[in-house]
């Protein structure tokens, strides 16, 4: 196994579909094309890809992950993890860790100042490794999810900004 | 198949000359997209995606659900084999889709929806049928008693709409009501009429010689029906009558009893899928729901709403106070009950239950917290302060009925509020708006910070700074109850003085003024003192238990850490944040507060070096010994303050010493300080566990702390539980 982490390559269709096909595969939520559409299309430097070239498919993503960034409320600028999925035979590889890595990296040169997620308060995995890297749990949402699981909503705080509230940035724009 | 035979009959023109071929201006304008270019309507954004369905995607389009051939052929026309024991088959499973879609918080299509005869009922509705039969089969039992029980279920549905439209919950999160576009649900005859069908239908079935369990069963299935048609008097009349609720709690006990002994089985098809093929769908196909076994919601629905109901008998404003404490704070309600509570508090009429005006209510929540009459305060200002008091005061009241994880996020906008409240009423002078606003806020940003305990918002290495913070916050809240204390102990002595000045004036006019001044000051405002002086008195009570409990649990960190099993930060290096920030970005809803001032990190962090042993102090056992005695003795202080506060509560305030409101609440109030003190024991047994393993074993590094609520106790504080790391298990 040697896994190599590459960006998206938005015009190639095979692997679109292999991303959607890997992420549907292993995410509670069913999305439509036009959540993948509006992810990759918009924010495609946002999405990496791991593959496995010692494989028999060696383009073929065994994991990937889904960003987009953009301002949050006009006064911070927030990332956001959309998607994150690894294939089962790989997992325990440290590739999911490897992937955010690489995607919090690429937000935080984008002068991002804050990451943002949701997670199934269940799914500890996911809890252990995004907290692993410092996202704190900053409320508990009732029933967001299809499954009608509850879910929390983790933010890994890049600079100040994230520290003070969204009206307070607001008033402080203002003066 | 609706569907097929009416693009079936679509027919635009035989005459293929008149058509023009338009695939040509479409592949042209293909040709020009870029593969990354998305066509869609500006105002469709991410919400609208992951709310999107997707053609021929079996999880996102339910034109594909593949339906069985019973449910394809099923006919409501017909009766089927055994017509009392097939009708009370699904007339159960009705009311128990009902229990699904209200208690357990299931989608109206997979639950009553899913029932062939609701989808019947409310297209004949929707054709312009208002009454009876709604099929037609030639049995009574399916054309007039089953088409009452679903006309029922179908008013009760009407009902809930209603509730939901209020904008108390949210619709998807607390309550779903996707009623597939078959809005019918205003073409429902009045509730005389539903109630008159539900009456007939008894009536037949006393005419039944029948004495089977069916039977039986199906008349308890009407009356169910029938308190569930009742329960919009709540709302329309505010009616404080509870004898359908009564009636819908024995009616369900007595199903409850039944159905173990009843084999129930519904015609093949009468519960599908098929309406959310067949009907306009806007959401993802799904699984109908497997109803509860037992009608044990209904119990749940009736006794929450008599709880609720129980608000009408406020006497005063600590009543509600306490009553909205409380009410839904040991367990979430049922969303109904959560539902009417504001709407029923809060009326059409603009009055607080009918007998306060909006800001009457506030200033009487001032009174009695001050036991003085509130004036306006002197400002132009005053007025309008006044009534943006009273509003984000009501706020407050309806926040009370959220689900558990809106609850907190009410709180978290209610504390800048009642800081601005703060804020503005400092600047006009008005000490008693003052102190009772601060107290407001200062419980509120008490309750946002150990909320998060309950919820499992914090990991372990973040209870130190949230106990110290709610140590600090509740040392603040000691200190102003002291300082109100003390202001009503001075307008008690003031009174009591002028009886003694009374004594030594000489007789005369003065004499008689004062005499009359003291006499009125006794009839009426000395009451009120004493009863403000003693639910003073049980608020820093409280107020101390909370303290004490922040305070044992930030010793109990404290030693955790001296055995280094623990730190108030990340145990693993961090890339891309510091401490600080993370620290920052927890206490973010705090930051902006004026009063009291959030501490500085280094506040936090010196102070938990205050609480940690260095392990190379030769003092390090006798000092743990001393904290060990400490965490103790404060056990012993909560659980004593405990029992008086219930003792108190038990002989309904009347021991002289403490008032605690709880008049409404009283069997609520026991459990919740129940609770509280079978925590502070956990809490302290644990203390023991802590040293005696920590002391015994000299590795440490295999240990971790998990924050565990204690059974039965109080999430508030949990218990910081030791833990083997699971590499060492290996």
């Amino acid at each position: 196994m040697e896994i190599v982490y590459k960006p998206l390559d938005i015009r190639n269709e095979e692997q679109f579909a292999s991303i959607k096909k890997l992420i549907d595969a292993d995410l509670s939520e069913p999305y439509s094309i036009y959540v993948y559409r509006y992810f990759l299309n918009q924010w495609p430097e946002l999405t990496y890809i791991a593959v496995d070239v010692k494989s028999s498919t060696p383009s073929a993503p065994i994991g990937c992950i889904v960003c987009k960034t953009d301002p949050h409320r006009n006064v911070r600028q927030r990332g956001y993890i959309g998607m994150l999925a690894v294939e089962s035979t790989y997992r325990g590889h440290g590739i999911a860790k490897t992937l955010v890595e690489i995607a919090i990296d690429k937000m935080q040169r984008a002068h991002c100042d804050e990451i943002m997620l949701e997670t199934e308060v269940e799914n500890v995995a996911a809890l252990n490794l995004y907290e692993g890297m410092g996202f704190i749990r900053m409320k508990r949402m009732f029933r967001y999810y299809l499954n009608e699981g509850d879910a929390f909503k983790l933010i890994l705080p890049l600079t100040e900004r994230s520290c003070t509230r969204s009206t307070f940035l607001m008033h402080g724009q203002m003066a | 198949m609706e569907v097929d035979r009416i693009l079936g009959s679509l027919s635009i023109t035989d005459d293929f000359d008149q058509l023009v071929d338009v695939t040509c201006f479409f592949d042209e304008l293909c040709s020009k997209l870029k593969p990354e270019t998305i066509v869609k309507d500006p105002r469709f954004d991410l919400f609208e995606g992951t709310h999107s369905l997707e053609a021929d995607n079996s999880k996102l389009d339910s034109s594909l659900i593949e339906l069985t051939d019973e449910e394809l052929e099923f006919d409501l026309n017909v009766a089927h084999e055994s017509p009392l024991s097939s009708v009370t088959a699904i007339a159960d499973r009705l009311l128990r889709c009902v229990i699904s879609w209200l208690n357990e918080y299931q989608t109206l299509p997979t639950t009553v929806l899913s029932c062939r005869y609701t989808e019947c009922l409310l297209s004949s509705l929707i054709k312009g049928t208002s009454s009876g039969p709604f099929w037609n089969t030639g049995d009574a039992l399916y054309d007039e008693v089953l088409g009452s029980c679903v006309l029922g279920v179908c008013y009760l549905a009407k009902f809930v709409h209603r509730l939901l439209s209020a904008g108390i919950v949210f619709e998807e999160e607390d309550l779903n009501f996707n009623s597939m576009r078959l809005n019918a649900f205003n073409n429902l005859p009045d509730q005389d009429v539903v109630i008159k069908s539900l009456i007939n239908s008894l009536q037949l079935l006393e005419t039944y010689s029948d004495e089977s369990l069916h039977l039986v069963m199906l008349k308890h299935t009407l009356k169910i029906t029938l308190c569930l048609v009742h329960l919009e008097d709540h709302l329309t009349n505010y009616s404080t009558e509870t004898m359908h609720l009564d009636e819908l709690i024995e009616n369900a006990n007595s199903v409850n009893s039944m159905l173990p002994q009843l084999q129930l089985s519904p015609p093949s098809g009468s519960f599908s899928t098929y309406i959310q093929k067949h009907r306009s769908n806007q959401f993802p196909p799904r699984q109908i729901t497997e109803p509860p076994t037992d009608y044990g919601g209904f119990i749940i629905l009736a006794e929450d709403i008599k709880t609720v109901l129980l608000v009408n008998e406020a006497k005063s404003a600590l009543e509600t106070y306490q009553f909205a404490n409380i009410f839904n704070k040991l367990k979430q309600r049922h969303v109904i009950a959560r539902i009417l509570f504001p709407l029923i508090f809060i009326r059409d009429d603009r009055t607080i239950l009918g007998k306060f005006s909006f800001t009457d209510f506030y200033s009487l929540h001032i009174k009695e917290f001050s036991a003085q009459t509130p004036s306006e305060p002197s400002s132009a200002l005053g007025g309008e302060l006044i009534q943006e008091s009273s509003n984000i005061l009501l706020e407050w009241y309806q926040n009370s009925s959220q689900n558990t994880c809106r609850y907190r996020q009410g709180f978290n906008r209610q504390l800048i509020l009642w800081d601005s409240l703060q804020a503005q009423f400092e600047s006009v002078s008005s000490k008693i708006y003052c102190f009772w606003t601060y107290f407001m806020k200062l419980s509120i940003m008490i309750e946002f910070s150990l909320k998060g305990f309950d919820l499992e918002i914090y990991k372990p290495f973040e209870a130190y700074s949230m106990f110290w913070y709610v140590y600090y916050l509740s040392s603040h809240l000691v200190d102003l109850l002291n300082e109100c204390q003390k202001e009503i102990e001075s307008n008690i002595s003031a009174i009591h003085s002028m009886n003694k000045k009374i004594k030594k004036l000489k007789a005369g006019e003065k004499k008689d003024q004062l005499r009359f001044k003291y006499r009125f000051a006794m009839d009426n405002e000395m009451d009120q003192l004493q009863t403000t002086k003693q639910f003073l008195n049980y608020l820093l009570k409280e107020a101390n238990i909370t303290k004490s409990l922040c305070l044992i649990e930030v010793f109990q960190f404290g030693i955790l850490k001296s055995f280094h099993v623990i730190d108030n930060k990340n145990d693993t290096p961090l890339k891309f944040s510091d401490e600080r920030l993370i620290h920052e970005l927890r206490f973010k809803p705090f930051n902006s507060i004026g009063v009291p001032e959030l501490p500085e990190h280094e506040a936090f962090q010196k102070s938990l070096k205050d609480f940690t042993i260095d392990r190379e102090e030769s003092s390090f056992d006798t000092r743990l010994k001393a904290l060990s005695s400490f965490i103790e003795e404060e056990v012993q202080n909560v659980n004593k303050s405990i029992d008086e506060i219930i003792s108190c509560i038990k002989a309904g305030d009347n021991n002289g010493v403490l008032v605690t409101g709880t008049g409404l609440v009283q069997e609520l109030s026991v459990e919740y300080y129940s609770k509280l003190k079978l925590t502070s024991k956990a809490i302290a047994i644990n203390s023991k566990v802590i040293m005696s393993t920590l002391k015994k074993d000299t590795d440490h590094k295999d240990y971790k702390v998990e924050l565990v609520h204690a059974t039965k106790g109080w999430n508030y504080y949990p218990i910081q539980t030791l833990r083997v790391k699971e590499n060492r298990r290996k």
